[in-house]
């Protein structure tokens, strides 16, 4: 008998506008001793699905069956839910800084998960909880028990969760997106722990998260959710490397990799279909090139197909198109040109705390950095490195205490000078958050002229012409001109923060993560647009991410920074293949591996 | 965060000088003269001139305040121009009065509350809510003196006018001398005040509840199984009463102030109608004696919330 | 995706589904919560009440200030009651009750209003100027906005008015003066939230001025709590009034105010026999409060989704 099976499962939620349908007839089943993975962009219904069948999403609406050592969960009284939840399936979540009490020190944390449960002393449960910590690798347990969540980094916290959800020896843990918060090294050895502990408890493992690498690793099996349904299910590593389902096999091509860059990403047109509305069909039928009349009026089955594995679709194990090989850019590093922006010696700190705990904090060290007209410098590093303090110094948003950034020759200056104001119309800057970087009470028309307004006499027709070329530039419909930004998809937005950043003509473009915040689809329609503009309008970018796969894709240098300097620098290719510091090797290791 | 605490003390400090400058100022600067004021208006030109030669109005404006101020540090408040009294003695015997009436209150309005509020929280929309928000919304809609005059005409008037006497007509009885009486004396007053401050209390329960119960530590400690029960006071009642330890403060601070009004209503002889007397007869120094006892109160309830704020948060207690 | 982020919103962003505007949420919202509409409905009769006191004081014949002691005053000197003469009674000297409750309606509503459009104005200000600049200036003005808090405000009030004479400019000046206070750090802490998202940063890169930022980029997203602090201003404004009235320090008798009604009820006692001098100004007090907070809350739901989320 399975551990858990879950049977015609979906789950809806009534809204003002309608029935959200979040979870539509899903069934799997997970074997006691399973790796599990399930995989979903946004909006996939991946972690309502889990944490709906443990009553821990209010106004959820359930139906179904979800057995779990063939007890039904669902419609189970909430007192018999609550004696199974912690004790029987234990969970992990995402970000360990919010699910930890921030009032409650780590141990009375730990002690509660046991005396919840179990009738034990204090004392007893306390030793219990600190050998947990020990075991999941804190050191100095005993007197980090007494710590606050606070005083813990982010990777040690994570730790905490999972010792929290090991310590009644659960049948079942649920790990919700586990590492997505944490660094790519940490997110690696948290991996690392999971796994490892899986197989000394023997206990059995659900894991969600977006990225199918990441599952692929550490998964035995696998399942694909899209808007709500299951796409495709079976063996790990098999839907990884020969996926049966279009769209898995279409998320796998619009992935970079940090491996193969000889190919254009694939990206995945549209977007996901309303939940409001789900079409009769198969969910991803307006999205498929292989979709046809039957696809988008029935429900494909999960049947089996190739190799036991299980599949919703009409035409499973299709070969996808050959991608296109990456088109060659005719600009390059010119020998001997001078550089277009040159940063030297820049050195900028900021005061922390207050008095008398106030500190410096040495954000960048002295950084030397040269970009040069046509190239792509990619610029990676873990959070806090102070990728992004350099590139907000380098478009004149933060003025350094030292050093200086000349912009073709010129000192770029100090804000609202007029050089600095002459920069405006060659330095532009795209940011991370397609959310945060449009202002939500203004029209999308009147945020692409925003640069028109300030720097030129440009009114009226004239204007919105141009903003109209604009949008049709990046890829947007250039009669959605009187819409608010929140009538757009995240990729959408990202088009119109490009669109905005353009529209001076600048010769070079700072990317701040700019696709850190879509999913996998999304990301490669903007990879290949930022691409794109730049064979075409000859620009010069830097390009940063904490994702190695997404900047060997783009960039033709590298530049690897730690703690506000860069400690490496060096060709795309060279660099990945040939790393000179330990910092860019354990980088390295850790993304190969995730 | 002794430092933090130092800083909070220096600022309380500041805002009681600055108050009392400002005060000094009001009443320099104001038309009228105080040795009229205390002589009366048939005082003889000699009389005022040795009035204001006392007083020490020929001094430069410094110092007279510097006086002003050494003679506060002492203590020393000055006469009533009315009684002759020394006004700190004058504020001493009313406020045992006040207290009472704020002490009482606060309990009440705490026990009433926080309990709906929370009671609100746990089931937003219910029947057991929208009951609740309705109280809410009614006591802080009520301006303190209708609510105190209605409750005084039908719990008081119209039973006495009946014949039998529910609560005894204004008054106050010392708790010394009978606790009982000292009680029954004070519960319309008190009845009056908690209603409507524990509105507010309603109110801002119930928000940060919500608040807090969509935080994701309180999806991880479902996640353990932990009691509902526990979840709501261990855990989301934890975290929701930092906020109402900051307005208890405030509150505390600015109910010299607002028992004003209820002590006018119902007749009660405490620091506020203290404070009423002496603007109505023009009694500067007393006026000057309630301000900044006023402003003492807010300065030492402050420093009281950020003690009580450092001991409640673990995150600003460990920084 | 996380249950918190399942909102209508995020799912309205499809394409396929008609997104309605925020001004259009907002008054479907107001429409079908009724709790708002009868708050609205009551202020709009409450405002023509007000308008109409000329008019009343014709019907009746009785102007506001003026003493009918032969009709309104028994033999004994006890006001009459409700009546076809005196619809809602007269007072103890004659006067008619009900035309003093329209003119009352004036000061408290004139009050309101003005108080708390100048409070706002300059607590916007304030918490614009401090929350986007931060630094020296945001530790000044966040100590000024501590220090008028910390000022028992009615004691002071009673000083100044006790040296300055009451009047009715005064009253208002006391009451901005006590109440731009929370609303200045309300958009502070709005601001300071704004300041950190990165379209201001996109607006700062692209080349435009602060004054620029802070009028066409902040401003429009502090909407939502303007409007629902201004609207919330207003009943403690008029509670305000009120109650310096009450202790006989905002309106100079003989004018009407509602604070002065209930004042001169409670100060002889005379509302014990004379029931309708406590009950009809009492109950318009607390009515207009509690619309003006009704529709405050109403508005907060509506044009708040995250409290409207909760609250359902």
């Amino acid at each position: 008998m399975a551990l858990l099976e879950v049977k015609n499962l979906s789950v809806s939620f009534p809204t003002a506008d309608g029935t959200l349908h979040v979870v539509r007839d899903v069934s799997f089943s997970v074997e006691a001793g399973d790796f599990f993975g399930i995989v979903g962009e946004s909006g996939s219904g991946k972690s309502v699905l889990v944490q709906a069948i443990l009553g821990l999403v209010p106004g959820a609406k359930l139906s179904g069956q979800a057995l779990f050592n063939g007890r039904d969960l669902i419609g189970l009284p909430a007192e018999e839910l609550r004696r199974i939840r912690g004790a029987k399936i234990s969970m992990i979540f995402q970000d360990p800084l919010s699910s930890l009490h921030p009032q409650y020190t780590v141990g009375q944390q730990l002690v509660e998960a046991i005396t919840t449960h179990q009738k034990v002393p204090k004392s007893e449960a306390r030793s219990r909880a600190i050998s947990m910590m020990r075991k999941v690798g804190i050191k100095d347990a005993e007197r980090r028990a007494d710590s606050y969540p606070h005083q813990f980094s982010g990777g040690m916290r994570q730790r905490i969760m999972i010792a929290m959800a090991l310590l009644l020896q659960p049948e079942l843990i649920i790990a919700d997106e586990p590492t997505t918060a944490l660094d790519s090294t940490v997110q690696a050895q948290i991996l690392d722990l999971l796994s490892s502990m899986q197989r000394e408890l023997n206990t059995t493992v659900i894991m969600i998260s977006h990225d199918l690498s990441v599952v692929s690793r550490v998964a035995s099996q696998m399942m694909v959710l899209y808007a709500g349904t299951c796409m495709e299910l079976g063996a790990a590593d098999e839907v990884f490397t020969s996926p049966s389902h279009p769209y898995t096999a279409r998320l796998l091509a619009a992935t970079p990799s940090v491996h193969n860059t000889e190919h254009r990403l694939r990206p995945i047109d549209g977007s996901l279909p309303s939940l409001l509305a789900p079409p009769t069909g198969c969910a991803f039928a307006p999205r498929c090139e292989l979709a046809d009349e039957r696809c988008r009026g029935t429900l494909p089955p999960l049947e089996e197909h190739r190799s036991g594995r299980l599949a919703a679709c009409f035409h499973p194990d299709t070969e996808l198109a050959a991608p296109e090989p990456v088109i060659a850019r005719s600009a390059g590093q010119q020998e001997g040109a001078p550089p277009i922006i040159s940063a030297q010696g820049i050195k900028l700190s900021f005061s922390a705390g207050s008095w008398p705990h106030k500190r410096q904090v040495n954000v960048l060290k002295g950084v030397d950095l040269q970009l040069f007209e046509g190239e792509t410098l990619g610029l990676v590093g873990e959070s806090g490195c102070g990728k992004s303090t350099l590139v907000r110094v380098i478009a004149g948003l933060l003025q350094p205490q030292e050093g200086s950034v000349l912009v073709e020759g010129q000192e770029l200056g100090a804000p609202n000078t007029e050089s600095w104001k002459q920069a405006r119309h060659l330095v532009q800057m795209v940011f991370q958050d397609p959310f945060g970087s449009l202002n939500p009470k203004r029209r999308v028309g009147s945020i692409i002229a925003d640069p028109f307004m300030i720097h030129t006499d440009l009114r009226g027709e004239q204007l919105k012409s141009r903003v109209r070329e604009l949008m049709d530039l990046v890829g947007l419909n250039p009669e959605h001109y009187n819409r608010f930004p929140s009538e757009f998809s995240g990729g959408q937005r990202q088009r119109i923060g490009i669109a905005r950043a353009l529209a001076l003509k600048p010769k070079v473009v700072l990317f701040d993560e700019p696709v850190s915040a879509l999913d996998v689809s999304v990301q490669a329609q903007i990879l290949n647009l930022i691409s794109d503009l730049q064979r075409e309008l000859g620009l010069s970018y830097i390009f940063i991410s904490h994702d190695l796969s997404v900047v060997r894709h783009i960039s033709d240098r590298v530049a690897v920074m730690d703690r506000g300097q860069i400690i490496e620098l060096a060709g795309a290719q060279q660099l990945y293949e040939n790393p000179q510091t330990d910092f860019t090797k354990t980088l390295l290791a850790a993304s190969a591996r995730s | 965060m002794f430092m933090f605490l130092l800083k909070r003390l220096g600022f309380g400090l500041l805002v009681l000088f600055l108050l009392s400058l400002f005060v000094f100022l009001l009443f320099f600067v104001a038309p009228g003269d105080p040795a009229r004021a205390i002589a009366g208006d048939k005082a003889t030109e000699e009389l005022l001139a040795q009035i204001r030669d006392t007083l020490g109005l020929n001094q430069p404006l410094y110092q007279q305040y510097l006086d002003f101020a050494s003679r506060l540090l002492h203590g020393d408040l000055g006469f009533s121009y009315r009684s002759q009294q020394p006004v700190t003695e004058l504020i001493f015997d009313r406020l045992p009065v006040t207290m009472s009436l704020v002490g009482g209150a606060m309990v009440l309005w705490l026990l009433i509350g926080i309990p709906v509020g929370v009671a609100s929280a746990r089931k937003p929309g219910s029947l057991r809510d929208r009951i609740g928000q309705s109280f809410a919304m009614t006591g802080i809609s009520f301006p303190t003196f209708v609510l105190g005059m209605i409750l005084l005409y039908t719990l008081y008037s119209l039973p006495a006018k009946a014949g039998f006497l529910l609560f005894p007509p204004s008054g106050y009885i010392e708790l010394a001398q009978s606790p009982v009486q000292w009680a029954w004396h004070l519960v319309l007053p008190w009845i009056t005040l908690a209603l409507v401050t524990a509105a507010v209390y309603a109110r801002l329960t119930r928000a940060q509840m919500l608040e807090v119960l969509g935080e994701d530590y309180i999806r991880t400690a479902r996640a353990k199984g932990v009691r509902e029960q526990s979840v709501i006071y261990k855990h989301a009642f934890r975290s929701a009463m930092t906020p109402l330890v900051t307005q208890l403060g405030i509150d505390i601070g600015v109910m010299l102030g607002g028992v004003i009004v209820i002590e006018q209503v119902f007749g009660l002889a405490g620091v506020g109608s203290l404070a009423v007397q002496a603007v109505q007869t023009q009694d500067r120094p007393v006026i000057i004696g309630v301000v900044l006892l006023g402003g003492l109160f807010v300065a030492v309830a402050n420093i009281l919330v950020d003690i009580a704020y450092t001991r409640l948060d673990a995150r600003v207690r460990t920084a | 995706m996380s249950a918190h982020t399942l909102t209508p919103a995020a799912a309205t962003a499809a394409p396929e589904v008609k997104q309605r505007s925020s001004l259009r949420m907002t008054v479907d919202y107001l429409l079908k919560d009724r709790a708002s509409l009868i708050a609205a409905s009551f202020l709009v009769l409450l405002v023509l009440f007000a308008l109409a006191a000329p008019l009343l004081a014709g019907i009746t014949g009785h102007p506001a200030n003026d003493q009918f002691r032969e009709t309104g005053l028994t033999p004994a000197g006890v006001p009459v009651g409700p009546g076809t003469e005196f619809w809602l009674g007269a007072d103890q000297l004659g006067r008619d009750v009900l035309v003093r409750l329209a003119y009352g309606a004036r000061v408290s509503l004139i009050v309101g209003v003005v108080a708390s459009l100048a409070a706002a104005s300059i607590g916007i200000m304030v918490g614009m100027v401090a929350g986007y600049f931060g630094g020296k200036v945001d530790t000044v003005l966040s100590r000024c906005i501590d220090l008028v808090m910390s000022v028992p405000f009615l004691l002071a009030a009673l000083a100044l008015v006790s040296v300055l004479g009451a009047s009715l400019p005064l009253s208002v000046g006391v009451i901005v003066f006590f109440s731009w206070t929370s609303l200045a750090r309300v958009i502070r802490g709005q601001v300071i939230a704004l300041r950190q998202r990165e379209f201001v940063e996109a607006a700062r890169s692209l080349g435009a001025g602060h004054w620029g930022i802070i009028f066409r980029d902040i401003l429009p997203n502090l909407a939502a709590p303007i409007i629902i602090y201004a609207t919330l201003m207003i009943p403690s404004s008029i509670v305000f009034e009120a109650t310096l009235s009450f202790l006989g320090m905002g309106i100079v008798p003989p004018d009407a105010s509602w604070g002065g009604m209930l004042a001169e009820a409670s100060g002889n006692s005379i509302y014990l026999t004379a029931w309708w001098l406590v009950l009809f100004p009492g109950l318009a007090l607390l009515f207009t409060t509690l619309a003006f907070n009704v529709l405050g809350d109403g508005l907060r739901d509506a044009l708040d989704p995250r409290t409207r989320r909760k609250a359902k």
